[in-house]
């Protein structure tokens, strides 16, 4: 049978990936508890698994390192040496080595030149020459003869012979399969009268004639599994020189093999007639590795699935006007509980996604001499694990600001009557719809003046500006825009907060920073649960379907004409329960080129509200409400100013998702004029179309900072054109 | 009527690469991730052959063997353990559980084969 | 709307030297595209309009549960626009990454061009911008132009997201 072992090769590389978080997880806790003995013997158990597995699979190079690395966490678990810190210092470093090893291995590429290195500081740790090398067990190979030999095979099983599982009638048949068993004849001679028998316990023996082109030492393999009391004595019948037989040492002695009671047979042949296997109840936790493609067509096919529910659902209520149907909303209800369940499927905690980040500080930390204790809250929060795939770049180099550029030294803060240890915390927790990650330190904070100078220089403002708080913090978003001092070698390398916000918005998220000069930094991301499926409001504008989060949505309302008013003779709000909201008309700020813009004089408002900012959207029609399966974009086109995405309607038709938050920042065109500018998309971040000539009357939309919101407006180029029209007047 | 197996491993891939063996030898299958969980499995089931780990968190191999051979229906079944080390203080305290015989890792499927064959047919 | 999904295999003929081109007409000029990059040919059919587009990004439509973008080739040639009817089509190319509608007026047929028929695109003077023309092939007496789709489609304003 020629079984193919390159299959499960991907498996150990995952399984030993898993292994190895869990090695450098436990080590990193040794460091705060040193003694814990559950924590030694996790972290040796990792490794005995890596190496075990490693060899079976031929992956010689991750077996010899793990080979020394495990004698000395056996040692090290056996109380024979103490975790002292560089110790700990060494494991960790070899748990890097292990990792660029199994990488190296995975993708075929090199081997990490520290390997040499740190495996003799751990042969050294261990007490070991250098050099010393393990003597593997070497199994020899015996010349077949090739004339066929007679041997006489004296076979007597210890009495205990059954209760070892083993069974005298296949010791008979394999050593029939190495050639010809011409005789075998029971010695019975030690069967008791039948009450003083034990049934477990065997008493008959044999004597075996046996013809066959093998060694004696292949015939002794037979016996390899043989306690030392049982006898098998195995003898060539004709010369050469008779060896003496006396041993039983090389193996486990020989037995002879028990014939005798049919009775015994049966205890020792278990009953022929198996049921089926059935499993019983799961003690432990029980999972399943799924391959990670069929996952995701399983829940794009369920998704799909809702929407042509949707389609039929539409069909009947077309043709049946008022009529209910139960069997509709049965699968109705089915599928979308189906959806639900299928998109938990890939929920994952972020705890996975935070660990590692503890590993950074604590490198970095050192690396930079500074007292950082790290905090996670909420790690056991779960997200879809496509976000959670994507959003650890992010995380990972805002981790790195806060301990590289955000907590100062020990020096400066004790100077600054801060305490010494500097902190940086990572929280995850669900909020509405969303899943809210912050980073906080307690640092020094943005500095607004560094900020301001740099913006400055790169014309982003000018000398006379006055930013709010938001807008400065802001401005850390733009591409390039570093105030280190110098590049460090640490977060020097390119990646800006302009790229991190990017990543947070390809994901349907947003980003925002707070600070306070001396005190610290809140960076706070906000993520959809889940990127497929959203509630959505249809309603229509322009003769055109657009879907407004439902989650956004407060209320929809038909206001009279006295509550609308405008302000400045420009932009529109309308008074709501004594709340003053900014009005929107979505018809003049969706227009498609080319095409004359109605003039909106109806009055269906629909009030959403976003990140604290509410605004009252005017659209001509609500036509009704579903679940909507998210289509992307950016796959096959680009961002969209103002929408989160698009999707399927029932009717086969695409529609498009509004961006509420977005919609806030798009320029209105004015009536009858269209559009007559050229909007320059090149999809990173939303940009604005050029207004050149406003006439007056236009509606504008209000600018963020009025609002008085404590996030940042996301748009750049918002800010510059807004920024460019000040200094204008 | 196909003999039953039960598979015990902490490693996944081990755990995978003795399944598909034994199923290939036309074994049903029954596998736990350690001690523990195999003998969740199995209470009352049928088994011809045990193959196990010895290193496993929850309860190790030995402490199965042991364990199982309590058990009336498992008294005289086969039960291999699967060892890295080829001292003989493994060997002898596994024969003293109750141990029929032993792998050593490395291995691969054919010596897998030539052992199973040994203690089951 | 009319449904004309015409698959490949019934129009590929058998071309043993040279590179076919799926060739389709806009203004009553002939244009041709590398076979291997068209993926469908559909009627047209319902597409949802897109705010604070440039004109020639028509919009978008639902191809089999993907949405799909679609590109007048007239509005982006600077083409005066004309009606659509039953005969414009949308030929559907896949660009490996992305997968865009071109709508044109109507497709014609395969051309099998030898690489010797195929002239480069000569300069057309100021004010004609004809860098993704891949060139010029002959064939009897019918010129057709050969359009590099993935730069005609790649160029800043219709390129897409990069993140």
């Amino acid at each position: 049978m020629n079984i193919d072992l390159n299959k499960f090769r991907e498996t150990f590389f995952v399984e030993a990936e898993e292994h190895l978080e869990t090695m450098e997880s436990a080590l990193l806790t040794l460091e705060t508890t040193p003694d814990d003995p559950e924590l030694l013997n996790q972290i040796f158990r990792a490794a005995h698994t890596i190496k075990g597995a490693s060899s079976t699979f031929g992956v010689e190079e991750v077996s010899r390192f793990t080979h020394v690395l495990e004698n000395l966490l056996d040692r090290l678990r056996a109380g024979e040496l103490t975790a002292t810190p560089d110790l700990l210092e060494l494991l960790l470093n070899a748990t890097d080595v292990l990792t660029a090893l199994i990488e190296a291995e995975k993708n075929q590429t090199d081997l990490p030149e520290e390997k040499e290195d740190v495996l003799q500081r751990l042969k050294i740790a261990n007490g070991m020459d250098a050099d010393h090398q393990e003597d593997e067990a070497a199994v020899e190979s015996d010349a077949a003869p090739t004339d066929s030999l007679e041997y006489r095979i004296k076979f007597v099983p210890s009495e205990n012979f059954f209760r070892f599982g083993l069974n005298p009638l296949l010791v008979i048949e394999e050593i029939d399969e190495l050639g010809e068993v011409t005789a075998c004849i029971p010695d019975l001679r030690q069967l008791k009268p039948f009450p003083a028998m034990n049934a477990e316990s065997c008493y008959v023996a044999w004597n075996i004639e046996f013809e066959g082109a093998v060694s004696k030492d292949k015939l002794l393999e037979v016996a390899m599994f043989f306690d030392e009391e049982t006898v098998f004595d195995v003898t060539p019948v004709n010369p050469p020189a008779p060896e003496p037989q006396t041993d039983p040492e090389p193996q486990p002695a020989a037995a002879a093999p028990p014939a005798a009671a049919q009775g015994e047979e049966a205890a020792a042949a278990p009953p022929a007639a198996a049921p089926k296997a059935k499993k019983a109840p799961v003690k432990v936790k029980d999972s399943v590795r799924v391959d990670r493609e069929r996952l995701d067509n399983l829940i794009n096919q369920i998704g799909e699935l809702v929407i042509g529910t949707s389609m039929v659902e539409q069909e009947w209520y077309r043709d049946n006007q008022h009529a209910e149907s139960a069997a509709l909303n049965q699968l109705g209800k089915i599928v979308r509980d189906l959806q639900e369940m299928s998109l938990s499927l890939r929920m994952v905690p972020i705890a996975a996604t935070f660990q590692k980040m503890a590993r950074l500080v604590r490198d970095l930390g050192k690396k930079l001499d500074k007292k950082i204790r790290f905090e996670t809250e909420g790690e056991k929060s779960e997200l879809d694990k496509t976000v959670v795939d994507k959003i650890g770049d992010p995380l990972l180099h805002m981790v790195r600001n806060s301990v590289d550029h955000g907590i100062e030294t020990a020096e400066e803060r004790l100077a600054a009557g801060k305490p010494e240890e500097g902190r940086v915390c990572l929280r995850a927790f669900h909020q509405g719809g969303n899943f809210i990650i912050q980073i906080e330190d307690d640092g020094r904070g943005l500095n607004r003046e560094k900020i301001f100078a740099k913006a400055l220089e790169r014309g982003l403002v000018s000398e006379g500006d006055k930013l709010s708080d938001e807008e400065i913090n802001g401005l850390i978003f733009q591409p390039g825009f570093s105030t280190a001092a110098a590049i460090t070698d640490v977060s020097g390398r390119g990646v800006g907060m302009d790229v991190v916000r990017r990543n947070v918005e390809a994901l349907q998220g947003s980003i925002s920073v707070q600070s306070t000069t001396g005190k610290g930094t809140l960076v706070t991301i906000r993520l959809p649960l889940t990127l497929a499926i959203l509630d959505g409001l249809i309603i229509r504008s322009n003769q055109q379907v657009y879907v407004i989060p439902l989650l956004s949505v407060v209320e929809s309302i038909c206001p009279s004409k006295k509550d609308i008013k405008k302000i400045l003779g420009k932009g529109e709000v309308i008074q709501l329960r004594g709340e003053v909201v900014p009005l929107l008309r979505l018809n003049s700020l969706l227009a498609v080129r080319g095409e004359p813009v109605p003039v909106d004089t109806n009055s269906l408002l629909v009030i959403v509200e976003d990140q604290g900012r509410k605004f009252a959207i005017s659209v001509d029609e609500l036509v009704g409400q579903q679940q909507v399966v998210i289509k992307n974009l950016e796959t096959n086109f680009q961002k969209v100013p103002g929408m989160a995405g698009a999707t399927i309607l029932g009717d086969g038709r695409v529609a498009l998702i509004l961006d509420v938050n977005c919609l806030g920042t798009l320029k209105a065109s004015t009536p009858s004029h269209g559009n007559n500018a050229d909007a320059e998309t090149n999809g990173t971040a939303p940009k604005l179309i050029n207004q050149s000539d406003i006439p007056e009357t236009s509606d504008g939309s209000p600018k963020p900072a009025e609002d008085g919101s404590n996030s940042v407006a996301p748009a750049a180029s918002d800010l510059s054109s807004d920024l460019q029209k000040e200094t204008n007047q | 009527m196909s003999k039953t197996v039960l598979v015990v491993d902490d490693s996944t891939s081990m755990r995978q690469m003795v399944s598909y063996t034994m199923e290939e030898l036309g074994f049903d299958v029954i596998e736990g991730v350690d001690g523990q969980d195999a003998l969740g499995k199995v209470s009352g089931q049928k088994l011809d052959l045990v193959i196990t780990d010895l290193n496993m968190p929850n309860m190790d191999g030995m402490t199965l063997i042991r364990n199982l051979r309590a058990e009336d229906s498992y008294r005289f079944i086969p039960i291999l353990m699967l060892t890295t080390e080829s001292q003989a203080e493994k060997k002898q305290e596994g024969r003293e559980a109750g141990a029929t015989g032993w792998i050593v890792k490395p291995f691969d499927p054919e010596q897998l084969t030539k052992v199973v064959n040994k203690v089951v047919r | 709307m009319n449904e004309l999904d015409v698959s490949m295999s019934m129009m590929i003929g058998t071309g043993e030297e040279g590179n076919q081109y799926l060739t389709f007409e806009l203004a009553d000029e002939e244009f041709g595209i590398d076979i291997l990059q068209v993926q469908e040919i559909k009627g047209l059919t319902h597409l949802t309009q897109i705010p604070n587009m440039p004109e020639y990004i028509k919009g978008v439509m639902n191809l089999r549960g993907t949405v799909v973008p679609v590109v007048d080739l007239r509005a982006k040639f600077n083409l005066p626009m004309s009606e659509y009817n039953q005969f414009t089509v949308i030929i559907v190319v896949n660009l490996g990454t992305r997968i865009m509608g071109l709508v044109v007026d109507a497709v014609s047929d395969v051309l099998n061009v030898g690489a010797d028929s195929i002239e480069p695109a000569p300069e057309m003077g100021v004010g004609i911008d004809t860098t993704f023309l891949s060139g010029l092939a002959k064939s009897n007496d019918r010129l057709v132009t050969l359009l590099n789709i993935e730069y005609l489609l790649g160029s800043p304003d219709t390129a897409s997201a990069s993140a």
